[in-house]
């Protein structure tokens, strides 16, 4: 029910909807609506948080599926396990393995100990019979211990996986597989340009759209999906047929990651007229935009340059310092030219609701305007929560209108 | 034309072994090292005379000029009398000096010259300014073209040796030499070779007129005290020119001339430094280290075993 | 632009004009801040001013009131003037010794036997060791000479005590046939400590390039004698901090594992004094204008997503493989 909302109000209510956005809503009602299974035989390896490499998975010609989930029945059912103050991206995906209506079912879990509550979730999703494994994820990045201990959790966490299928990992595959993921990054950025101009020819939600596929979606289609879309933004830009008004201010959305079908802030910032430029969360932004890049193409110097990647680019608020995270958002109002920054947090999420305070003296040091929201998947919120972004998203305008 | 040019060359041969049993007197300049104070050492330069090695001071001369030329080509000129040979050279660098005498003695003209190479290592600023900033690669002090103010000339090649050390001659080596009359090389013109025990060889010219001998190595000396042992040799050239003329107001039928370079050398390194103890001990770092390491990789790769192995 | 290439042939034809450029006649000068081995006369294009110094300094402490004191001077500012050019490049791209050691590099990649790293508090402690290194080679000629503090002058044999140990006395004749330099004087107890020394310098230094990339400029004087006048020099490396998402690209490409690369946020000029300005940084930061190469103001090479997505190669579908499903 969700998911078919969500994907019609986005087909709607949104004006010069881009035509190769189908393919990917057609994707969607597939996989959420029909329960179609995309990766018929190949092995699935259910990963719950962006610090475990695709680039291995796939070089062991596995599929990886991220396991993070959107949906609010989802968070309902997790509520009987799992504290009610928690996560509610957390609870939903505890209530996802409690339902076990997959699609495609994974045939092990990976999960990194990141945040307290996914560190703590893996127990629970065990005891409905899923394999889970645990690959231990440092909480500081700076020091020479954390980055050593990471190489060596990594290459652990190869050797589990090649037992595990079977297969042993060999340089072409590895190679091929960082190259396939490289590329899809590459396309990403190729779409972040459009966004970078004065005219938005592809609105937020498309590129969450978009990003989301990337989850669980075949890799391959996934490229050529993204590559019609990018076509059509070549010619939709000569046209000049853009998203939003010249006034619309920019946004760039920041938190806890919005997972298909929970668009809903997302939404409510684009519907009141906004236009989101950029992102800085681990369902969209932080997967594509740090490629891996490789001085030794051997075994060693690939995995070490995976791990290194994996540990040293990530700004997710488990690390002690979020410096990097700052000034990552900063650098992105500025080569976006956005003008606001939207903060949202989940109600339970302590590591971003510890950050905020950080985030916001940066901000107003830097002097931009950021709105700190906290939400949960509750449908009920919408209206106070839709009073203070329509607020925020009219005084960027009067702010823009002033500047001419 | 041609028969007369023969009997001509077998005069001279003649004429050089005479002189060659009859006297064995030389004069030739020597360097010597004067401790000013404090390490600071000045060069002094005399010109002696006698049956190398014994000498002594030369305390007249008749008609002496002094040439000098410094290694990129410049050429002083000066006069000099007797005794200390005063230098005054302008330039930090290596110099070849020359000191000429002439007289007429019983109808021939002696023209004899006496060549040594001075290093100077103090110089004038403002003239050696632009040298200074330029700077100088290694040159080779061997080599030279002969030197036109200078009739008579022998210029030292580049040694043949089997060591290490670039810079000076040792014993050993194989000194090539090259004879030049009026800019233009003799093909059969011997030298004499004299060294500081006595012993003395005539070399004679190959087919290129190239000169070439080995420096001895000194037998006697007893060189596991002091194993950098110095020495020195005298070369000495002559030749004859059959030609007439009038030299301040004396006539002569006949123009003799003579050439002396002192050499100093010391032992050779080949004595003292041993080439295959060097090649062990940079075999042996190599292999005991790399071995090491191989082993040290080995005891570490038994728990990641399956991803070390397929690197194809 | 593909930096390695580029960079292999760089480095091919410095090495021919340093090594056999005497032989065309070539001849750059006496106060090279790279090593040009004077133990190579024929051949040298010219002459490393660190066996320059030590001769120089070899003399009593009454010289330099005088002439000699002067010629130091110029001397110096000669080769600072050569460290303004081209700052640490010259051990990027000119420096034979770094050339050989990038070859033995490549021949360790194409054997795919994996490089050692040193851990960060080795790594502190082993940069000292190029400071030692200098203030010796400029002391021991000088104690030669003179007498310091009461201790007796040193032997003669300790007038050229790095061109002593130096692999490049070795090395740079043994590509124009030379082999007469390995040797072990056995003359007097100075020389055979030295020779010896300089033995095993030569074997480490083999051995030590092929497991770790650059292994000997992490001791060179050289580097330090050119780092103290680096800041002023006119080829700068300058990083954006702001840009930088600390991903520790530049680092892993780094041959000298610099930190700074990827750790420093705040200062602009990031030449350090391990650093040999390869460029290698550059050519692997994905952000765009975060880290770039300057000389005398001008932007020659700059880190782009652009160029850093060709160079990865990232730019390309892979073909599926038959064997996937």
């Amino acid at each position: 029910m969700e998911a078919i909302n969500t994907i019609n109000t986005m087909k709607d209510e949104f004006k010069n909807p881009i035509a190769a956005m189908d393919a990917f809503y057609e994707l969607y009602e597939d996989v959420y609506c029909k329960q179609k299974a995309l990766h018929e035989d190949a092995i699935k390896v259910g990963t719950m948080c962006i610090q475990i490499p695709s680039e291995i998975i796939y070089a062991f010609d596995a599929v990886p599926i991220r396991l993070c989930n959107g949906f609010y029945t989802d968070d309902d059912i997790g509520s009987d396990l799992l504290p009610q103050k928690a996560c509610p991206l957390v609870k939903a995906t505890v209530g996802h393995f409690a339902s076990g209506n997959f699609s495609d079912k994974p045939h092990f879990v990976y999960s990194p100990t990141t945040c307290d509550q996914k560190t703590k979730a893996g127990a629970t999703i065990e005891g409905f019979g899923y394999e889970v494994i645990d690959v231990d994820f440092p909480r500081m990045k700076e020091s020479e211990i954390s980055r050593e201990y990471f190489r060596q959790s990594i290459r652990e966490f190869t050797v589990d996986l090649s037992r595990r299928i079977g297969k042993k990992l060999t340089r072409k595959r590895l190679k091929n597989a960082v190259h396939k993921i490289g590329y899809a990054q590459s396309l990403y950025h190729k779409l972040c340009e459009y966004r970078k101009k004065e005219h938005v020819t592809i609105s937020g939600n498309d590129m969450f759209f978009i990003t989301n596929a990337f989850f669980f979606d075949k890799i391959d289609s996934w490229t050529e999906k993204t590559q019609r879309v990018l076509e059509e933004l070549k010619q939709r830009e000569k046209e000049n047929i853009t998203v939003a008004a010249k006034v619309s201010p920019r946004i760039v959305y920041t938190g806890s990651p919005p997972i298909f079908p929970n668009y809903k802030i997302p939404m409510l910032i684009e519907q009141s007229d906004a236009v989101i430029v950029a992102d800085e969360t681990c369902s969209s932004n932080r997967m594509f935009n740090d490629m891996v890049a490789v001085d030794e193409w051997n075994i060693y110097g690939m995995l070490d340059s995976i791990a290194d990647k994996y540990l040293k680019a990530c700004t997710c608020p488990i690390f002690t310092k979020n410096d990097d995270r700052i000034r990552r958002i900063i650098d992105l109002v500025k080569t976006y030219s956005a003008d606001g920054v939207v903060y949202q947090a989940f109600a339970g999420c302590t590591v971003y609701e510890l950050e905020q305070r950080s985030v916001l003296e940066a901000m107003e040091k830097a002097g931009i305007p950021i709105l700190y929201l906290e939400s949960d998947y509750s449908p009920s919120q919408g209206g106070q929560l839709s009073t203070r972004v329509e607020a925020f998203i009219e005084s960027l305008k009067m702010k823009k209108r002033k500047q001419g | 034309m041609y028969g007369y040019r023969k009997t001509m060359q077998k005069m001279t041969l003649v004429f050089l072994f005479c002189m060659i049993s009859v006297a064995n007197a030389g004069t030739w300049i020597e360097q010597r090292y004067v401790d000013k104070s404090a390490g600071n050492y000045d060069k002094e330069l005399y010109l002696k005379e006698g049956n190398f090695p014994q000498s002594e001071v030369v305390e007249n001369l008749n008609n002496p000029t002094l040439l000098y030329r410094y290694d990129y080509g410049e050429v002083f000129e000066t006069d000099f009398d007797h005794g200390k040979i005063n230098v005054n050279l302008p330039y930090k660098g290596s110099y070849h000096l020359f000191i000429q005498e002439r007289y007429v003695e019983d109808s021939i003209l002696h023209i004899k010259m006496y060549k040594t190479r001075v290093y100077n290592s103090k110089g004038n600023i403002e003239d050696s300014l632009i040298k200074e900033i330029r700077g100088k690669t290694v040159g080779s002090h061997f080599g030279k073209e002969p030197f036109e103010a200078v009739t008579f000339e022998a210029v030292l090649q580049k040694p043949i040796k089997q060591h290490h050390i670039n810079c000076c001659v040792y014993s050993g080596d194989i000194v090539p030499i090259k004879v030049y009359f009026k800019q233009k090389q003799l093909k059969n013109t011997p030298i004499v070779i004299t060294t500081q025990q006595g012993w003395e060889k005539t070399v004679n010219p190959d087919s290129d007129g190239l000169l070439s001998f080995e420096i001895p190595r000194n037998t006697y000396a007893d060189i596991s005290k002091n194993k950098r042992f110095k020495e020195q040799l005298l070369i000495e050239a002559f030749y004859e020119e059959n030609k007439s003329g009038i030299y301040k107001k004396k006539p002569y039928k006949k123009i003799k001339y003579y050439l002396s370079i002192p050499l100093s050398f010391h032992t050779s390194p080949l004595e003292y430094t041993s080439k295959s103890a060097g090649f062990y001990v940079v075999i042996s770092v190599i292999a005991v280290f790399s071995l090491g390491l191989y082993y040290y990789r080995r005891k570490k790769k038994k728990i990641v075993k399956e991803i070390w192995f397929e690197e194809d | 632009m593909n930096l390695n290439k580029v960079r292999f042939t760089i480095q091919v034809i410095t090495f021919l004009l340093i090594v056999y450029g005497g032989y065309i006649g070539l001849d750059l000068g006496d106060k090279l801040p790279t090593f040009a081995c004077v133990f190579n006369p024929e051949g040298t294009g010219g002459k490393c001013y660190l066996g320059m110094i030590q001769h120089d300094l070899d003399h009593p402490w009454q010289a330099f009131l005088g002439f000699a004191g002067i010629a130091f001077l110029i001397s110096l500012f000669i080769f600072v003037l050569w460290v303004w050019v081209l700052n640490k490049a010259w051990c990027g791209y000119v420096c034979p010794l770094g050339t050989m050691q990038d070859w033995l590099t490549s021949l360790r990649k194409k054997l795919k036997v994996k490089f050692i790293e040193y851990d960060w508090a080795n790594r502190e402690s082993i940069k000292k060791v190029k400071w030692i290194l200098l203030i010796l080679l400029l002391l021991l000629p000088f104690m030669v000479s003179n007498s310091l503090l009461g201790l007796p002058k040193l032997p003669g044999g300790l007038t050229m005590p790095f061109c002593d140990i130096c692999p490049g006395r070795m090395l740079i004749p043994a590509f124009v046939g030379d082999f007469n330099q390995f040797y072990i004087d056995f003359s007097n107890p100075t020389d055979l400590i030295m020779t010896s020394l300089g033995m095993i310098v030569v074997g480490l230094f083999i051995v030590g390039s092929f497991f770790k990339k650059r292994f000997f400029c992490y001791f060179c004087p050289m580097a330090a004698f050119q780092y103290i006048f680096s800041k002023q020099s006119l080829f700068k490396l300058y990083k954006d901090g702001s840009k930088c998402t600390k991903c520790g690209d530049c680092y892993n490409a780094c041959d000298m594992d610099i930190l700074e690369i990827a750790d420093d946020i705040k200062n602009k000029n990031l030449v350090t004094e391990d650093c040999t300005l390869c460029l290698k940084c550059v050519a692997a930061c994905p952000e765009e204008g975060c880290l770039e190469a300057n000389f005398a103001g001008k932007t020659i090479f700059k880190s782009t997503k652009e160029g850093f997505i060709l160079r990865m190669a990232m730019n390309q579908q892979i073909q599926k493989e038959s064997n996937n499903d």
